[in-house]
């Protein structure tokens, strides 16, 4: 069984000629893979665990919106609870994190989010 | 099954010298719920809470009238940045596996009220980078655009692996403790029983056998039990477990710190599986506290399920 929630983000620029790196976080001791993509092209760009995944220049990557599907399994015994956290480098906010809770170990919840980057 | 039978000939070894007082070696190992075992009966229902809210909730069920909880404190919050990896690495998981249990039971008269502990204070994993490589695999599986497109054969088949190899402990360090007492209508609440235990267990990947270390402490006291007693039991085995065998040298030593004495007692063990659902049973030890004190033992046991041994 799976549940899903959909958040729309707005994150600035902070500096237009610094990289821009993405890294995802899942909490709770959980297992999860994102797939991340630009709204505006077809591929992907990362694909499971994504750490330091660079998204482009500030100046290249602003008015760009930033596709992310996230999906935990529950594996932990211990907690259903599902948090993950999004960190981007010379952003604001540099840092944001959804959470919520499945109903049973092995379900699956699934977070999509899409980040407007605006500087 | 294989285990289930080795435990019917354990059961049937210590039954036979039922005379001796010496615990056998698995009755110290650490109970899943170190509270509900000092009560004498054991709670039908466990809550097990997963947010303050429910906990309070729980509490004040159980408060008011029989009921068991078990909650573990550091999991009723979010943990954003404990990753798997940091579960993997964890090596003094203490927050992270410190269990409270607590159970009431009352009678028309007394009310009996019990709160205990488990935690594990050391784990190494027997194959850290194997669990590492399953939730990379598992995460890539996972990481698609609608969950609906997600290989769940694979992923189930992935996790199952992951939940066998969790299971591989190469150190395992663990400690829990209980207090009980009882309140009548003529007296106020006092203890009456208090039990702790320690389990070192180290199965290492690449050896031939495992080795376990046991120790048990047990108190009855106060106006409110008949007969006051108080023991501390250790315990100790080295173990090989083949396909087809289990071959287990244990050591028991029982001391009784109320009549300041002491028993211990050896035992070799063998199991072997003749065809699925067969095992031949042997065993000789020493009993030291006895005159006659060597005994031996063979038998052998029956299963009624035809499923193949794991």
């Amino acid at each position: 069984m799976s549940k899903s929630k959909t958040t729309t983000k707005s994150v600035r620029i902070l500096n237009p000629e610094a990289k821009v790196y993405l890294t995802i976080t899942i909490g709770n001791a959980q297992i999860g893979g994102t797939l991340v993509k630009w709204n505006d092209t077809d591929g992907h760009l990362g694909k499971g665990i994504i750490q330091n995944l660079y998204l482009g220049y500030g100046h290249e990557i602003s008015g760009r919106n930033l596709d992310l599907f996230t999906n935990i399994i529950d594996i932990n015994p211990q907690t259903n609870g599902v948090v993950v956290t999004y960190y981007f480098h010379y952003c604001d906010p540099v840092t944001f994190t959804l959470s919520d809770s499945v109903d049973n170990e092995g379900d699956i919840f699934s977070f999509r989010t899409h980040v407007n980057f605006t500087s | 099954m294989k285990y289930k039978l080795l435990i019917i000939a354990l059961f049937a070894l210590y039954t036979s010298y039922a005379q001796i007082v010496i615990p056998p070696l698995d009755e110290l190992n650490i109970p899943s719920s170190p509270a509900f075992v000092l009560l004498d009966e054991s709670p039908a229902n466990i809550e097990k809470p997963t947010t303050p809210k429910a906990v309070a909730i729980s509490l004040i069920n159980a408060w008011e009238g029989s009921g068991a909880i078990e909650f573990t404190p550091y999991w009723l919050f979010d943990h954003p940045d404990f990753t798997f990896q940091d579960f993997i690495q964890n090596e003094k998981p203490f927050w992270q596996t410190f269990a409270i249990s607590a159970a009431t039971s009352k009678s028309s008269d007394t009310t009996n009220i019990s709160v205990g502990f488990r935690v594990q204070i050391f784990k190494q994993f027997r194959d850290p980078p194997m669990l590492d490589s399953l939730a990379v695999l598992i995460a890539n599986e996972m990481a698609v655009m609608n969950p609906e497109d997600i290989n769940m054969d694979e992923v189930n088949r992935l996790v199952k692996l992951l939940a066998e190899e969790r299971e591989k402990i190469k150190w395992n360090v663990e400690l829990a403790g209980a207090y009980s007492g009882q309140s009548s209508e003529n007296s106020g609440l006092a203890g009456n029983k208090l039990g702790a235990w320690l389990n070192i267990r180290y199965t290492p990947k690449d050896f031939p056998v495992d080795f376990v270390a046991l120790g048990r402490y047990s108190r009855q006291f106060g106006n409110q039990v008949p007969n006051e007693s108080s023991f501390v039991d250790a315990g100790g085995s080295i173990s090989k477990q083949g396909k087809d065998f289990d071959l287990q040298l244990e050591y028991v030593y029982r001391w009784d710190t109320t009549l300041k004495t002491n028993y211990d007692r050896l035992a070799l063990i063998a199991n072997y599986q003749i065809i699925p659902g067969i095992v031949a049973v042997a065993s000789v030890g020493k009993n030291f506290d006895d005159v006659n004190n060597v005994f031996t033992a063979f038998g052998v046991k029956f299963g009624l399920s035809g499923r193949k041994a794991q």
